[in-house]
């Protein structure tokens, strides 16, 4: 690392460099999956690389959460839906690939309203989606990790330009969601962000002339 | 709410949800019925004098002895057989040649009843339920091989081996940690280990459990170390800790026995409150550890070596793409 990427380093702490922190390839499986089209895709070069993703597992046989988990999914897409598919993907990893493929996805999808632009199913060999899961949503808890039906209950996000990830409960409130995807979102340029404090400025000073006092949170 | 609240609030949401999540369809694999092999059937508490050799591809073959034992099996008729669903079978169809004991000549359907590793009742032909009893030709045992003292952190060699002795030749397949300048090495555990668990060890530091097993278990256990062996070969480890890795493969591979019913006495490896073995012990010495216990609750199924068919000279191990 020069001493440039040193002191730019801080801004982004994650941010992959060359020869620094692990990051990029170095964290994702890059299996052969299928997508609900039935396209061959590789998860990390097709699907991740370079981009903001927001990952989950279902399977399409669940009459458990799944289906509510795939309706929240559908508003976070519908609140995202501007940057979805440009600068920000959604990936549904099937837990069942026996089971799941990529016809039995794509009918999963247009039954919960899911064909989106940006919004892929997946399946693929189970070994591979067995090292997705583990590399992904791994507890390092032996019980939990063994029992798949609990990655059902998580979402992933990631941006793998800035090596960002988070991680919420798909069941959360929508605000929640939302706010835990904008945590990885790529950083603002300062123009961006002084036009969003000046924002934020007017709407305390016009609180502060309606009440007296800031209510803006 | 503060931040730390929120997040507090979301990780006891996540744990909730998980805990309601596992509602269908994901505790361990179900047993399957595999009619490839050969049975044989008994109806009233009398044997059948006839073989049934069910073929991976729907064929049957039916197998009669020439004279009285030892004269060798020869086929007498042969036929084709579907069986509905192996992972929930109910009905298996038969079309044969002959009529053969349990099995009239023509086609015959029967209605399973019950079913397991090694034997499946069912309900006719006639009205007297058939068992048939799968005829072990081979002979197949689980070795579950641990050392103790090797590492820096106290831990060693653990790994899980298969052996099958089948006639003159022995095959042993073993996957695990095993020591290579005294560091731990996932993978293929080459002979120079393996060998010193072929027979009970002496020394303290050791422990081995050996039990016999039926060849559905050996092809299943064989699955699970042949999966664990690419991933260490692929570099698709699932824990960024090789002790991990290990201790997920023994527990894989020993809880798969009782796919198809109790055939050993398990201890509950779970990271649980009540699990004492994962409390006290570093990930690298839970292993040894497991068998010791296992060993512990299994010790009347410990095959000794005076109870070991004579091992011929050799064993080797399959390559790890090799076909049985």
């Amino acid at each position: 690392m020069n001493r440039r990427e040193l002191f730019t380093g801080f801004t982004n702490p994650g941010a992959c460099v060359p020869g620094g922190s692990v990051c990029g390839r170095d964290l994702f499986p890059n299996a052969e999956l299928r997508t609900h089209e039935n396209a061959p895709v590789r998860f990390y070069d097709d699907l991740v690389k370079g981009r903001q993703v927001i990952i989950n597992m279902m399977y399409a046989t669940c009459d458990g959460l799944c289906p509510t988990i795939t309706s929240r999914l559908v508003k976070v897409h519908e609140a995202l839906k501007a940057r979805m598919g440009k600068d920000l993907f959604m990936y549904s990893i099937s837990l069942k690939p026996e089971e799941d493929t990529p016809a039995v996805l794509k009918e999963y999808a247009d039954m919960h309203g899911a064909l989106r632009p940006g919004w892929t199913f997946l399946t693929g060999e189970a070994y591979d989606i067995e090292t997705i899961r583990y590399s992904l949503f791994r507890w390092n808890h032996i019980k939990f990790d063994t029992d798949i039906a609990s990655h059902t209950a998580m979402l992933r996000i990631v941006n793998d330009k800035t090596n960002t990830w988070t991680t919420v409960a798909p069941l959360a409130s929508l605000y929640t969601v939302l706010q835990h995807i904008s945590w990885a979102d790529p950083p603002k340029s300062e123009a961006e962000r002084d036009e969003e404090n000046r924002q934020l400025q007017r709407k305390i000073d016009q609180e502060v002339r309606l009440y007296g006092y800031r209510k803006v949170v | 709410m503060t931040r730390s609240a929120g997040l507090l609030r979301l990780a006891s949401l996540s744990i909730l949800v998980s805990a309601i999540a596992p509602a269908r369809g994901f505790s361990q694999p179900r047993c399957e019925l595999n009619l490839a092999g050969t049975w044989q059937a008994e109806r009233a508490g009398e044997t059948s004098p006839f073989l049934y050799r069910f073929g991976s591809d729907a064929s049957v073959a039916i197998l009669s002895r020439s004279g009285p034992e030892p004269a060798p099996w020869h086929e007498v008729g042969h036929g084709t057989y579907t069986l509905d669903d192996p992972k929930a079978p109910k009905v298996i169809d038969l079309e044969t040649s002959v009529e053969a004991g349990a099995v009239p000549r023509g086609r015959t359907s029967m209605t399973i009843t019950a079913f397991g590793d090694t034997s499946f009742t069912s309900a006719g032909p006639g009205p007297t339920p058939t068992r048939w009893a799968r005829v072990e030709t081979d002979r197949h045992f689980i070795v579950l091989a641990g050392r103790r003292g090797r590492f820096y952190e106290g831990g060693g060699p653990a790994f899980a081996m298969l052996i099958r002795m089948a006639g003159q030749q022995t095959t042993v397949d073993a996957v695990g940690i095993d020591e290579a300048g005294g560091r731990p090495v996932f993978g293929a555990i080459p002979e120079r280990t393996f060998r010193q668990f072929l027979q009970e060890p002496r020394e303290a530091s050791d422990v081995m459990l050996r039990l016999s097993i039926s060849s559905a278990q050996y092809q299943r256990g064989l699955k699970i170390l042949r999966t664990w062996d690419r991933r260490a070969r692929e570099r698709a480890l699932l824990y960024p800790d090789v002790f991990m890795d290990n201790i997920l493969l023994v527990k894989q591979v020993t809880e798969d026995l009782n796919r198809c019913g109790e055939s050993v006495k398990l201890y509950t490896l779970d990271w649980g409150v009540e699990d004492d073995i994962s409390e006290h012990n570093r990930p690298s010495n839970i292993p040894f550890a497991y068998f010791k216990e296992l060993r512990r609750l299994n010790e009347s199924r410990h095959v000794r070596d005076r109870d070991m068919p004579a091992a011929p000279p050799s064993a080797k191990s399959t390559p790890p793409d090799g076909k049985d």
